[in-house]
């Protein structure tokens, strides 16, 4: 069997471009090479894109910009009939390859391992599809509504999976009156006591994220989230939170990991506590040096014993039907907020691309899931997805247009 | 690391060398030539973690290692194994051989015995580094306790150096021995003091009272062991290993007569470290179930 080209996504024009990085070389490092021939294409925050080998290696990224005229740029046309990568400026700049034509790289499936704007929210989604190439993520519509926490909570409110109360404030309404917009989201249902949580509705990885204990700390708040996003959640603060994630797979079935309670310092997650505390500091010794591994080094509890058998069912109901309800594929996160002072359990969000792809809850899971597996299944069922998509399309021809 | 207890327990708290008492029921394995007195190690000694179910599966580390090195690999073979991680004699847990040193046949005479001390008849074996040579003599010796053999980045061939490399490594041989007969005859320290700080490996220069288990396990040639061995083999090797680079994994390769090699790209000498722990199981679980399948 040959190999297969599998074109590996990552950076991308998010303020979570780091940790992207950090998903994808580490992906990378747990893909079967005997399987599969990879293609690491890096997206820089220019947007612009580029291809190759030494994009690997974190020490590469020291020299950036300047480094990249080291790989090759590339570009995925929106073009169905070329599908592989097209190379725009190839890094060995000798007098023949000015003159070559555009060399286009094939590839059987992209993998998008970006999280948060343009990459995990539909628009790369939407190249992809457009240019009918095989991808293992979510598609265009579930992407684009788990990246809007207010209009997944709704489609899962609806569906009896429940949420917290929340209400929308918009960059626009704050800044023409702020005690107006305040007036309005402390009469909105569920919100009218503080303390109140604030997040902008589009990010992840806790960026921009407040609490409010008076009306000072939610116009702060809100102005804080205004740097990030043009729209901010209000919700009521659960004080004595626990949050529970989950992991969700489309590979034949809808199969759902074990579950985790992460474990930050002062019950909310920073996003120093997702990403910094491992790897920071802690020097290589002999047992071998161990880099930050984002979302997979977070101190956690998988799989919990202390967790009673009736939540980890309910959590895992509900994230198999809100999976089935978005249309999830791909590798998605569904995290969960419990109030530990009721024990209600409140649906809060999707991650369709989740940090590190939430591989050590696979490891976990009962059988458990090795990450190269977890990737091969990934990668099966995206080609399989493209080979169901072709089913369905028709000759459409030209009838309308001649009469 | 010895914990103080355990020091106390045995009561060589300040001879500086690790001696060991002889209450075991096993087989003696070294001798202490010096004070004439005959010092044992005995399987019970061996401390080792085990986790997982299935047929046995033990795993030997590298050089100044232990077992925990190989803990995350062994959780996840362990959904198909159960799995032993030992801390071989000097490392981990586990007192050191006597001090004149042992050659890796007297480690793995003692791993035998522990083999046989937990009642298994065949096992698997998975060695890194240092603990392959160890994997390979019992896999050498031994065949009829040995299911399969699991190498990572091992040792156990004569390292193939350069023109340049062998010509350095001869010059610094003969020096030693010149420096070594001089502090014979003037009673100096040279050798110890500036010789061996200057020249000798950082392994050799970290090894403690291991130093001479060290001098006698580093130079082992064990090709014809690897020529005897019939089992199944599956070498897993990192593309940029320095220590045991994949021309070696190539030369196993070659040499055993079932075996399976698989170069993992962009890892080093210790391919199963963070999330390579994954990548290596991955061939190791599917290794393991052809061999138990058809
Ligand atoms: N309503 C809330 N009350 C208290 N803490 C909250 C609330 N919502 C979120 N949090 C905390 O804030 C963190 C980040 O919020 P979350 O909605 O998960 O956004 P992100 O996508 O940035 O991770 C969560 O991990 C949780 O600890």
């Amino acid at each position: 069997m040959s190999k297969k080209n599998v074109c590996v996504l990552f950076g991308g024009r998010s303020v979570e471009h780091e940790i992207s990085m950090i998903t994808a070389i580490q992906y990378i490092e747990a893909m079967d090479r005997e399987l599969y021939n990879v293609i690491p294409v890096y997206i820089a925050h220019s947007g612009k894109w580029y291809m190759g080998d030494k994009l690997l290696n974190k020490q590469f990224y020291r020299k950036l910009p300047s480094c990249l005229s080291e790989v090759d740029e590339v570009t995925l046309l929106p073009d169905p009939t070329v599908q592989g990568l097209t190379v725009v400026r190839s890094a060995a700049s000798g007098l023949l390859s000015r003159f070559k034509k555009p060399e286009v790289v094939p590839v059987d499936v992209y993998v998008p391992a970006f999280h948060g704007t343009y990459g995990e929210d539909g628009c790369i989604q939407g190249l992809l599809e457009l240019a009918d190439a095989a991808y293992a993520s979510c598609d265009v519509l579930s992407s684009a509504v788990a990246m809007n926490k207010y209009i997944c909570k709704v489609i899962a409110g609806h569906h009896d999976v429940p949420v917290l109360p929340s209400r929308l404030v918009t960059r626009d309404e704050f800044r023409a009156n702020v005690s107006e917009t305040r007036t309005k989201v402390l009469n909105s249902e569920g919100l009218g006591n503080y303390p109140l949580f604030i997040k902008p509705v589009h990010l992840g990885s806790s960026i921009g994220i407040g609490k409010a204990t008076s009306d000072a700390e939610l116009d702060a708040a809100l102005a804080e989230v205004f740097k990030y996003d043009d729209t901010a959640i209000v919700e009521p603060c659960v004080k004595d939170i626990m949050e529970i994630n989950i992991s969700v797979m489309d590979s034949e079935d809808l199969t759902a990991s074990v579950t985790e309670i992460p474990v930050g310092t002062d019950g909310v997650l920073s996003y120093e506590d997702k990403y910094l505390k491992e790897g920071a500091g802690k020097k290589g010794k002999l047992q071998g040096a161990q880099e930050s591994q984002g979302m997979a080094s977070l101190s956690r509890s998988i799989d919990p014993e202390h967790l009673s058998d009736d939540i980890k069912k309910v959590v895992t109901g509900y994230a198999l039907k809100l999976a089935k309800i978005l249309g999830a594929s791909g590798v998605g996160r569904f995290d969960f907020i419990v109030n530990n002072s009721d024990g209600s359990i409140y649906f809060n969000e999707l991650n369709p691309i989740p940090g590190s792809f939430a591989f050590y809850l696979w490891e976990k899971s009962k059988p458990p899931v090795i990450y190269p597996q977890l990737i091969n299944k990934m990668i099966d069922r995206a080609l399989e997805r493209k080979a169901n998509k072709a089913q369905y399309e028709k000759d459409t021809g030209f009838k309308a247009l001649f009469n | 690391m010895l914990t103080a207890p355990y020091k106390n327990m045995l009561g060589f708290e300040n001879s500086g060398y690790l001696n060991v008492p002889f209450n075991s029921s096993f087989i003696k394995h070294g001798t202490c030539g010096s004070k004439g007195r005959t010092l044992e190690l005995s399987a019970d000694q061996i401390q080792y973690k085990v986790t997982g179910d299935g047929p046995p599966l033990l795993m030997l580390h590298g050089w100044n290692r232990s077992g925990a090195d190989l803990r995350p690999l062994a959780e996840l073979v362990g959904s198909a194994r159960t799995v032993y991680t030992l801390d071989l004699p000097g490392f981990g847990e586990t007192p050191p051989p006597p001090e004149d040193g042992w050659d890796t046949s007297d480690y793995s005479e003692l791993i035998v015995s522990f083999i046989q001390s937990k009642g298994l008849d065949k096992v698997s074996l998975l060695g890194h580094s240092f603990g392959g040579r160890v994997s390979l003599r019992i896999a050498a010796k031994y065949p009829e306790i040995v299911e399969g053999i699991i190498l990572i980045d091992s040792h156990g061939l004569r390292p193939m150096r350069s023109f340049y490399q062998n010509m350095r490594v001869r010059l610094i041989k003969l020096a030693a021995k010149v420096v070594k007969t001089t502090d014979k005859l003037l009673g100096t320290t040279i050798f110890p003091d500036k010789f061996a700080v200057k020249f000798g490996s950082a392994d050799y220069r970290n090894a403690g009272v291991l130093k001479n288990t060290f001098v006698k396990t580093i130079s082992e040639d064990q090709e014809s062991d690897v020529r005897n061995i019939k089992a199944r083999a599956l070498l897993l090797w990192g593309s940029e290993d320095r220590e045991t680079p994949v021309v070696m994994g190539e030369k196993f390769h070659q040499l055993l007569s079932n075996s399976k090699l698989i170069i993992l790209p962009g890892k080093g000498h210790s391919p199963f470290h963070g999330v390579g722990a994954h990548l290596c199981a991955n061939y190791i679980l599917q290794f393991l179930a052809e061999g138990s399948g058809a």
